[in-house]
């Protein structure tokens, strides 16, 4: 199998993930396309890692997993108390003008 | 042959669960299609031969993250199986945007020749990428733990009890 | 690989930011909560002994520090940005005795987060590995998000946190993705092993989607345009402390890295990245200046007034290829030189705002605390606050470029410059842009200056005005004799190889 298939196979979720989140408006839902975008990105370290780079890819795959799961964390604590002061967890990530 | 027709399937499956994260109206839904997700994520590892990375997968994302996401999902939803429409106020470039940018990548991908001559080597199992961690990157490694303090003290400022 | 105790000396000043951070944060349980004396001492101190550490490293040391396998370099370079952010850090918590005291956000957790965001920095701008940069720039954005949302019951905080979470993570995934792609053309995270791979002649479109996929997340990080849409609301909700702490270090630290990825990852391909960052630049001094015009808010107006700068800044590492094709590192020293004067002008006008907070009454008889942010909030205030608005009028200058202040020195040496290395039309554009900006400044200071006072119950805090009286003290030093510092930027790129 191609090393150039996983790499394509990435992109294709990558991209939904970008999709996801330019057309979700709920904080949880844009969040749950942030985790496809990452684990697209790590799906792209290991292939590398198996074609050719060794064992690095790995690595670098294990600080992303550790990294989006902090985020994670801290992300639903903020939402939480989002909601719990507005009572909705909308965001709209291109407001250009506000007043 | 047979370990190519099961990562094509991978693939097909792969792909299905992440559009169905992306257009399911009803978060919870969206949750754990993302969750079959990742699982089959881990078996595509295990097919590039990490194991180790596959297992991680499966503990962290599937069993943390997921479960953290219900959490999530149940307490900022008055009726958790509540339609949440995902295109609603849908900017009309997003597919214009996402589309060129997964025709960038994948250009980039089939333009570049050189792709074409890696072949699949051992690429390292749990003891070599616990070297790596503790000799090579050992300064990443404990950055990394920063990291994981910074996020803590930061769960904990927000969800304390008290004014502010 | 062996390591020895002398690598630690490389990450020392990093290191002592963060244990008086951490120390701080434990401190809570043996200090009673309503003093907070014992708190800033401990991170005083720990800034105050970094930037020792850094002087001695500079005065006595002299040669660049490569420790753990060059995954760090405390180098000339690194030592300036680190500085500049201690600076910055250093002033933010003096001000920020009057946010957490009429906020009342506890003071351990924030003096904790300020150093260890301030601490992931420096190791940021000392960072020569994807590896370490991708780390250091996680966790002073985790700390950032945090901060932003600290104020944890108004609503305008949380949203801004939570844009800023959403958006810091999208570019998290596009810079990944970039530095993935760059793994696979060639085999390394190191910049130097990347370096040797493009000198090798490696040319796939590969490594410049990656290039390119990282320059968008450090462009998302600073705040460059297209990619700036969270920074208005992000610096509004944020509490002022934080915003000041924000704009101004981050840009310092995210901008030094992307120095350092350029100059030491691809310096003999700049035709892979010099276009990109022309056109970043110019949307990103047209678009902050256009917009900052629009504003009736002074804090939201200072929000796109920080983009505008972000642009001012790149221009210099747009232009360090001259239009004779000859490629002129030194060029990027004018942006070094020009984060320092911004540090301190846009520090000081975010501090005037926390100076000139009021309360509101609030439902059910108490009452909360409220910055300035309109015009009119400020209006009148030449007469009753002389001291202070002088201070707010010579920042607003400096910001706009007018003599003999530090913002005016930074454009002239980033314009004549580009200038001199042939971009005509980029340093009439910003020329351009600077003086479109002094409208929305010199309303500010016509309000101060001319208009009667609507507000009577401002509550200044002293705190603040010697952060005001500092930030106005290096403005007009840097102004006055700016060739001290200048001559230490252009030395940190000289070293720079």
């Amino acid at each position: 199998m191609d090393v150039r298939f996983y790499l394509s196979l990435a992109a294709v979720l990558f991209v939904t993930g970008v999709y996801g989140i330019l057309t979700r408006r709920n904080a949880i839902g844009i969040m749950l396309s942030v985790e496809l975008m990452a684990n697209a990105l790590n799906l792209n370290l290991v292939a590398f890692g198996r074609y050719g780079a060794g064992a690095l890819g790995q690595v670098f795959a294990m600080f992303s997993i550790a990294l989006t799961v902090t985020e994670v964390v801290v992300g639903l604590g903020i939402v939480v108390l989002l909601y719990r002061s507005r009572h909705d967890v909308m965001v709209n990530l291109a407001s250009e003008m506000k007043r | 042959m047979l370990a190519t027709v099961a990562v094509v399937v991978i693939a097909v499956v792969l792909i299905a669960t992440a559009v169905a994260v992306v257009v399911s109206d009803n978060l919870v839904h969206s949750v754990f299609w993302l969750a079959a997700m990742l699982i089959t994520t881990a078996l595509l590892y295990v097919m590039l031969e990490a194991p180790f990375l596959a297992a991680i997968q499966v503990m962290l994302y599937t069993g943390g993250v997921i479960t953290m996401m219900l959490f999530g999902v149940m307490l900022t939803q008055r009726d958790p199986g509540s339609r949440v429409p995902s295109a609603s106020e849908a900017p009309g470039w997003a597919a214009p945007v996402a589309l060129g940018l997964g025709a960038t990548l994948l250009v980039a991908i089939w333009t570049t020749p050189e792709l074409a001559a890696l072949t699949p080597t051992p690429s390292g199992d749990a003891q070599k990428i616990g070297h790596m961690f503790l000799d090579r990157y050992l300064i990443a490694f404990e950055a990394l733990s920063v990291l994981l303090l910074a996020g803590m003290i930061g769960a904990i400022v927000l969800a304390r009890k008290g004014d502010a | 690989m062996t390591f020895t105790i002398y690598e630690l000396a490389a990450m020392q000043p990093a290191l002592l930011v963060m244990i008086a951070g951490l120390l701080a944060v434990g401190l809570d349980t043996f200090v009673p909560s309503k003093t907070r004396i014992a708190h800033a001492m401990l991170c005083g101190g720990g800034v105050i002994a970094a930037m020792a550490a850094l002087g001695s490293q500079l005065y006595y040391q002299r040669t660049a520090i490569h420790a753990f396998g060059n995954m760090l370099v405390l180098d000339d370079m690194a030592c300036f940005l680190s500085l500049a952010i201690l600076a910055a850090t250093g002033l933010v918590l003096i001000s920020s005795d009057a946010d957490t005291t009429r906020r009342n956000i506890g003071f351990g957790e924030y003096y904790g987060l300020i150093m260890i965001a301030a601490s992931a920095m420096m190791m940021l701008v000392a960072s020569n590995d994807f590896m370490t940069i991708f780390v250091n720039l996680e966790v002073l954005s985790l700390a950032l998000y945090v901060l932003t949302g600290i104020t944890r019951k108004n609503p305008r905080s949380n949203e801004a946190s939570v844009k800023y979470l959403v958006s810091g993570a999208f570019a998290t995934c596009f810079f990944l993705m970039g530095v993935a792609f760059l793994y696979g053309a060639t085999g390394t995270f190191a910049l130097s092993g990347i370096r040797e791979a493009l000198a090798l002649g490696l040319d796939s479109s590969m490594a410049r989607v990656g290039l390119g996929m990282v320059m968008v997340g450090f462009a998302f990080k600073i705040g460059a345009v297209p990619f700036h849409m969270w920074v208005p609301d992000v610096y509004e909700g944020a509490p002022t402390s934080t915003t000041a702490f924000m704009s101004v270090t981050v840009k310092a630290a995210g901008v030094g890295a992307l120095i350092r990825v350029l100059l030491i990852a691809a310096p003999m391909r700049s035709d892979l990245w010099a276009d990109l960052l022309w056109w970043m630049a110019v949307a990103t001094m047209v678009v902050g200046n256009l917009m900052a015009l629009q504003q009736t808010s002074v804090k939201r107006m200072l929000a796109f007034s920080s983009v505008a700068h972000t642009g001012y800044a790149l221009v210099a590492l747009a232009t360090m290829r001259s239009t004779d094709e000859t490629f002129v590192p030194e060029a990027a020293a004018s942006a070094l030189f020009y984060l320092l004067t911004y540090t301190f002008m846009t520090l000081g006008a975010f501090s005037f705002l926390i100076y000139m907070g009021h309360e509101l009454p609030g439902k059910d008889g108490t009452s909360e605390w409220q910055d300035a942010e309109t015009l009119s909030d400020l209006a009148g205030m030449a007469d009753r606050r002389p001291w202070a608005a002088a201070m707010m009028g010579l920042f607003l200058l400096s910001l706009g470029g007018i003599p003999p202040t530090a913002g005016f020195l930074g454009k002239f040496y980033l314009f004549a410059g580009a200038i001199e290395r042939g971009h005509v039309t980029i340093a009439v554009i910003g020329v351009m842009a600077s003086l479109v900006s002094l409208y929305y400044y010199l309303r500010v200071i016509v309000w101060m200056y001319m208009k009667e006072p609507m507000i009577a119950d401002e509550k200044p805090h002293p705190s603040v005005a010697v952060v005001i009286a500092l930030a106005g003290l290096a403005t007009l030093l840097i102004g006055v004799m700016p060739g001290a510092f200048i001559a230490a930027a252009e030395h940190s790129i000289a070293v720079l190889r």
